[in-house]
């Protein structure tokens, strides 16, 4: 009995500290809302500050493979003057022109001409490859509207 | 006080990239993406995989990928096919990869009354498709060639693992073998924990798991009658590939002509469908079905459909309507901006 007794006093005991720390905090909270939510939110704004600057990025940058292998890579939003590079292996050509926020293949001697038919593209749009060529020039984020196309 | 200030401002900013560096890193720590693009089976292939093994997942599924063009490349002088192509007439030894395929290729010839046929190719290449120049061949010409498109001649034996093709035939497995090629690679990813996938082999997709984020892939479908896109669905763990006569063809004296020959009459098939598309747990059926079923057209399909269905697909017809089967229903949507026609569910 006795036992049982003592707990119940320590158990009140007990929530007597726990309210007492609650009024201290809620207090406290009171006190500094402004500055609290201030911080939070720099935090939060920090954040999304950089994911939005790092999706961004990836938007417009292009990567030129040959063979498979990766060449260079070009941030078309940064293109001022726009200009041509040529991939030369052996006898095979491709001249590909950069352009603000375009890329494009307009000339080569493959046989097909699929590269250079599909003409510019931009803004995370479709890669242009040139099969007989190996080479593919390719948007580093593909663009957040599809993950696979068939067709 | 101005201190304090400062560091009002600068300690939440540095809490916060902190913050996005962890939560950055922690993806990666364990789980590891890897990519890889190459050119074979005549495509480019693209791979990306996400697991603590997916670069050992890579690295093999590239060597499949070359191993299996050296076997099924009809360009290739030195590949298998080409080795059984021009030695018809005689029992040959083959690997059990082309046993495999090839035994598929006949049944699913039987089963779909010849709308798919591994055995076209001499027809195809009458045609010009697999060659640098288009031209429509003598109705004499496509009379004399079409006696040997027919699989149900191919003869395999199981036991000897050797198979025998009338003399003159040619067979080419480009409808299936892309397929074929997705099913051995969802084997390596099973044997290497590959959690998430996507895969394409030029136009043959494949996705596992989910997204690292969780949510299911967004496949697009295009748009058979010019730029842009007919509609998207959300999938996981399906093979997903589309057949249609926009892909390759070209014109002669007015008239268009595709490149899907109907192995039964020797002509570009005439169907009532723009595209098929259809998704599929195996990638070689799927690949053969986008075939068959483009060549049946759109009632014959639909039939064919309701006598498995054990698979799913999107018909678009030649109208431009949208057929959709029923379990495709709240995953599949078109497009905003597909006008041509509107969404009908198959039942």
């Amino acid at each position: 009995m006795s036992e049982e007794k003592q707990t119940e006093v320590i158990e009140e005991k007990n929530q007597e500290t726990k309210s007492g720390d609650e009024f201290e905090f809620q207090t406290w909270r009171k006190e500094n809302r402004k500055p609290l939510t201030l911080m939070i939110s720099l935090v939060l704004l920090s954040m999304v500050g950089i994911w939005y600057t790092q999706t961004l990025a990836e938007q417009d940058i292009v990567t030129v493979y040959v063979q498979g292998e990766k060449l260079f890579q070009v941030d078309l939003s940064s293109v001022k003057e726009s200009y041509t590079y040529d991939v030369v292996q052996g006898s095979h050509f491709n001249q590909i022109l950069f352009e603000t926020n375009a890329v494009s293949v307009v000339e080569a001697n493959c046989p097909d001409q699929v590269c250079v038919l599909q003409g510019k593209s931009s803004e995370a749009g479709r890669p242009i490859v040139c099969l007989p060529h190996q080479v593919l020039i390719e948007f580093v984020s593909e663009g957040d509207e599809f993950d696979a196309v068939v067709g | 006080m101005k201190h304090k200030k400062i560091a009002f401002f600068l300690l939440p900013l540095l809490l916060g990239i902190i913050a996005m560096s962890l939560l950055q890193g922690n993806q990666t720590s364990e789980i590891e993406e890897h990519r890889t693009d190459l050119y074979t089976m005549n495509t480019l292939i693209s791979m990306t995989m996400w697991g603590v093994n997916s670069q050992d997942a890579i690295a093999q599924g590239q060597d499949l990928l070359y191993r299996l063009d050296h076997r099924f490349s009809v360009t290739k002088e030195d590949s298998e096919v080409s080795y059984l192509n021009e030695n018809t007439g005689n029992w040959l030894p083959i690997s059990t990869a082309l046993e495999e395929v090839l035994y598929f290729s006949r049944q699913f010839a039987i089963d779909t009354n010849f709308s798919f046929d591994p055995t076209v190719s001499p027809i195809v290449k009458a045609w010009g498709f697999t060659e640098t120049s288009n031209q429509v061949p003598s109705f004499e010409e496509i009379q004399a060639l079409l006696p040997l498109v027919d699989a149900s001649l191919i003869e395999i034996d199981h036991m000897s693992h050797e198979i025998y093709l009338p003399e003159g035939m040619k067979v080419d497995l480009g409808a299936v073998a892309k397929g074929y090629a997705v099913d051995e690679l969802i084997l390596i990813m099973d044997a290497n924990n590959v959690v998430s996938a996507s895969i394409d082999l030029g136009g043959n997709v494949y996705v596992r798991g989910t997204k690292m984020d969780g949510t299911l892939w967004n496949v697009g479908i295009q748009n058979p009658y010019g730029a842009g896109y007919v509609g998207a669905m959300q999938l996981q763990d399906k093979a997903i590939i589309t057949s249609g006569g926009y892909q390759r063809y070209f014109t002669e004296a007015g008239n268009t002509y595709h490149h899907i020959i109907d192995p039964r009459t020797g002509y570009p098939a005439d169907s009532n469908l723009a595209s098929v598309s259809i998704v599929s747990d195996s990638g070689m059926r799927g690949d053969a079905l986008s075939t068959a079923l483009f060549v049946m057209g759109k009632e014959e399909a639909i039939e064919y459909w309701r006598r498995y269905q054990n698979f799913d697909m999107i018909l678009i017809c030649e109208k431009g309507n949208v057929h959709i089967t029923p379990e495709l229903e709240g995953n599949f949507s078109l497009v905003k901006g597909y006008s041509q026609g509107e969404l009908q569910v198959i039942s």
